[in-house]
């Protein structure tokens, strides 16, 4: 019989492990086919404002580019905002590329050049010329802390109601600390950057080979985007080179690689260049206070734990930060909070176990102090509070 | 990336012939450096030329009882050639301390010279950039500036040289041997590299005809009292915030010569001179070193994100000045 117990202390190779060290495993961006073309995105190089004019003469000119995508000359696709949201979709009203000229966070793509090789594709974008419009931005979490709000929906559960008296039972406590926390933005930028290999297939068929970690969610996109019907699209990721989340929802290369592979009736890979892997979700900056009570043998007493989170402006991004506080130590006066601020940044993803990794780590920083303050050892401070003490496990 | 054509050389005379006949040329050796900056269509050279050929790849002693790094000589090489690690160990410490071993293994000695700076800007070409394009405007004085410069800059630009190795060179009082169709001279390294002032774009004073063909070194090498300190953001494979090479004769208790300079605060390596002068026949102590720190900020400036280098600077002087002396190695 097999137990989980057996695997302990034995090493396991990775099923795919040695396809992937030795070179053999196929990514999104490593697939051909006859006549593949190649599409460069071009990023927008203000952080809010609008475009003013595009002019690609210079670029379509050289031979060898086939088309150069903007907001000004595509058409055919959904007309609903729905068509543009995935099953992780946050409320709100989801990133449409090249849709208008309306420029909303640094990076933004707004154009998307396809040519004989990926060579002359990423030259003929230098020779894009792209007038905007700048308007002022706000990208500074700190700066716009005075604007944050309870969000309109907790998309991963709302905070854990107050317990006890928190702000009594701090006054009173033998041992107070207060602290806060600020965690930058987070980027995954997994060592494989978001790529979409698009073969047309004729009589509106298509196949993706895509970097993704849901395919039915890139799939239900392509249909509802592009108007194709469900058994006409075929979603391919044989491998993933590292995710941690970012791929839970389709990325903006994907519908890059269907809108030319559609409109050239070819195929097209597009591929984000690194530093396009940093304009699209991330794990939100976060700003968080705490304050801990304890009394005179190092006993937790009293809790607060509020945080401010980062969201887009067309997206509500609202994840669970706090709760934790509640969960891991045993506190009869507890009080949590969390905001979100919105900024001209692109909307937050879920990142490697999403909140918690934020609010575990401001709480037991702040553990830290309050043992320190009290004047105790920090895991003889803990032990006494651990929530779970009594599964068989931990005995 | 434009298009450019290709050419490989055997000899420093066709070399030097060649980048003199075509302005829109550039040498390649390692790559490390303009490949990247090709394909970020940040420098646009018509035309390659391939010196790897060339026979500049070795390190000898010179008449003078130095030491003459040949430019083709990999920087790997470099820091792991005995005489080098015997007698210079503070310039192969430097060298381990910057990029990665891959890197290491493929950069030059005179690619290293010639590297250009990491600033976030100059490398985005959808920001203006007085160092990328004259007259553009500098964005990095009011913008994310925490790897720029404290010393030395201008309202032009406050750009950084990149390199450990030069700032080892600049402690050692190396000199750099350039040659062109004229014939062959000495640049000091004080004098290689330069400030920005109203002429961002030019990093340092090698002419566009002329091509480097090795890095002496002086006989002194300070091989018995050097440390050399860098901090950075990562633990590897990132330039450094601050960085600084000391070199100690010692007399005693008390510093003979003193050589000190840093990296990461500056357009150029920045050689300390008026702290060498305040440490030379001094003791040893705590406060000659702090003295002596203060003497290299005095005329700092910072911009915003960088403010904490101008006392971090001080620290790593201070530290690196004490590992001189003690020998013991960084942490």
């Amino acid at each position: 019989m097999t137990t989980a117990t057996a695997y302990i202390g034995t090493p396991v190779s990775r099923v795919d492990g040695q396809a992937k060290v030795t070179g053999a495993a196929k990514y999104a961006a490593e697939f051909k086919a006859p006549r593949l073309a190649h599409g460069v995105i071009i990023s927008s190089a203000i952080a809010r404002g609008r475009i003013v004019r595009i002019n690609a003469a210079q670029a379509i000119a050289l031979q060898g580019v086939l088309e150069i995508f903007t907001h000004e000359n595509i058409s055919g696709l959904a007309i609903e905002d729905a068509c543009f949201a995935d099953a992780l979709s946050p409320p709100g009203s989801p990133f449409r590329p090249l849709y208008d000229d309306k420029i909303q966070y640094s990076g933004q793509p707004v154009a998307l050049v396809i040519a004989e090789s990926f060579e002359l594709a990423r030259f003929a974008a230098t020779l894009v010329q792209i007038e905007y419009e700048a308007a002022e931005h706000d990208t500074s979490l700190e700066a716009r802390r005075g604007h944050a709000y309870v969000p309109e929906k907790y998309r991963m559960g709302e905070p854990v109601a107050a317990r006890g008296d928190a702000d009594a039972a701090l006054a009173g406590a033998a041992v107070r600390i207060e602290a806060d926390y600020s965690v930058p933005v987070e980027h995954h930028n997994p060592m494989e950057p978001f790529a979409s290999t698009a073969i047309w297939e004729g009589d509106d068929r298509i196949t993706v080979y895509d970097k993704t970690q849901g395919v039915l969610s890139s799939k239900q996109y392509i249909c509802n985007v592009f108007g194709l019907n469900e058994d006409a699209v075929r979603v391919v990721s044989p491998y993933v080179g590292g995710a941690f989340g970012s791929g839970l929802r389709p990325q903006y290369q994907l519908f890059m690689a269907v809108l030319a592979a559609r409109a050239l009736k070819r195929p097209v890979k597009v591929v984000m260049t690194r530093q396009q892997m940093f304009t699209f979700g991330h794990r939100p900056a976060t700003l968080q206070r705490l304050a801990l009570g304890a009394d005179k043998d190092g006993r937790l007493v009293a809790l607060t734990h509020a945080a401010i989170g980062e969201t887009s402006r067309f997206e509500e991004f609202a994840e669970n930060v706090v709760n934790w506080s509640s969960l891991l130590y045993r506190c009869d006066n507890t009080r949590l909070a969390y905001k979100l601020v919105q900024l001209d940044l692109y909307t937050p993803i879920d990142m490697r176990a999403p909140g918690a990794t934020l609010g575990l780590f401001a709480l037991e920083c702040a553990m830290d102090e309050l043992a320190f303050a009290a004047g105790i050892d920090p895991l003889g401070q803990r032990w006494p509070h651990a929530v779970g003490q009594d599964i068989e496990f931990l005995k | 990336m434009n298009n450019f054509s290709y050419t490989r050389v055997s000899d420093v005379a066709s070399a030097v012939r060649e980048v003199a006949a075509d302005s829109t040329a550039k040498f390649i050796a390692g790559g490390t450096n303009l490949v990247d900056l090709m394909k970020e269509n940040v420098a646009r050279p018509g035309r390659l030329i391939d010196i790897t050929q060339l026979p500049l790849n070795r390190i000898q002693g010179t008449e003078d009882g130095g030491l003459r790094l040949g430019a083709l000589v990999r920087n790997a090489d470099t820091a792991y050639d005995e005489t080098v690690r015997a007698r210079y160990p503070l310039l192969s410490k430097a060298i381990l301390a910057g990029a990665s071993a891959q890197l290491r293994n493929m950069a030059t000695n005179g690619g290293n010279l010639m590297q250009r700076t990491r600033c976030y800007y100059f490398y985005d070409t959808a920001t203006p950039c007085n160092k990328r394009k004259p007259g553009a405007g500098c964005s990095a004085i009011y913008g994310f500036n925490r790897i720029h410069a404290i010393l030395g800059a201008s309202d032009q630009c406050i750009a950084t040289h990149p390199s450990d190795m030069c700032v080892a060179l600049a402690a050692l009082e190396a000199s750099v041997q350039v040659q062109s169709s004229e014939g062959q001279r000495q640049i000091p390294f004080a004098k290689f590299h330069r400030l920005p002032g109203d002429t961002p774009q030019i990093d340092n004073t090698l002419q566009p005809y002329e091509i480097i063909t090795a890095i002496d070194l002086p006989p002194r090498g300070f091989a018995e009292n050097y440390c050399y300190l860098k901090l950075r953001d990562r633990a590897s494979y990132a330039f450094a915030l601050v960085s600084v090479a000391a070199a100690l004769e010692m007399d005693g208790d008390c510093i003979g010569t003193a050589r000190l300079a840093l990296g990461g605060v500056a357009h150029k390596p920045w050689r300390a001179s008026d702290a060498e002068e305040i440490l030379n026949g001094k003791p040893a102590t705590l406060e000659n070193f702090k003295q002596a720190a203060a003497a290299v900020v005095r005329h700092a400036k910072s911009y915003g994100e960088n403010d904490f280098k101008i006392e971090l600077a001080q620290n790593v002087i201070v530290r690196a000045l004490q590992l001189a002396v003690s020998m013991e190695q960084p942490a």
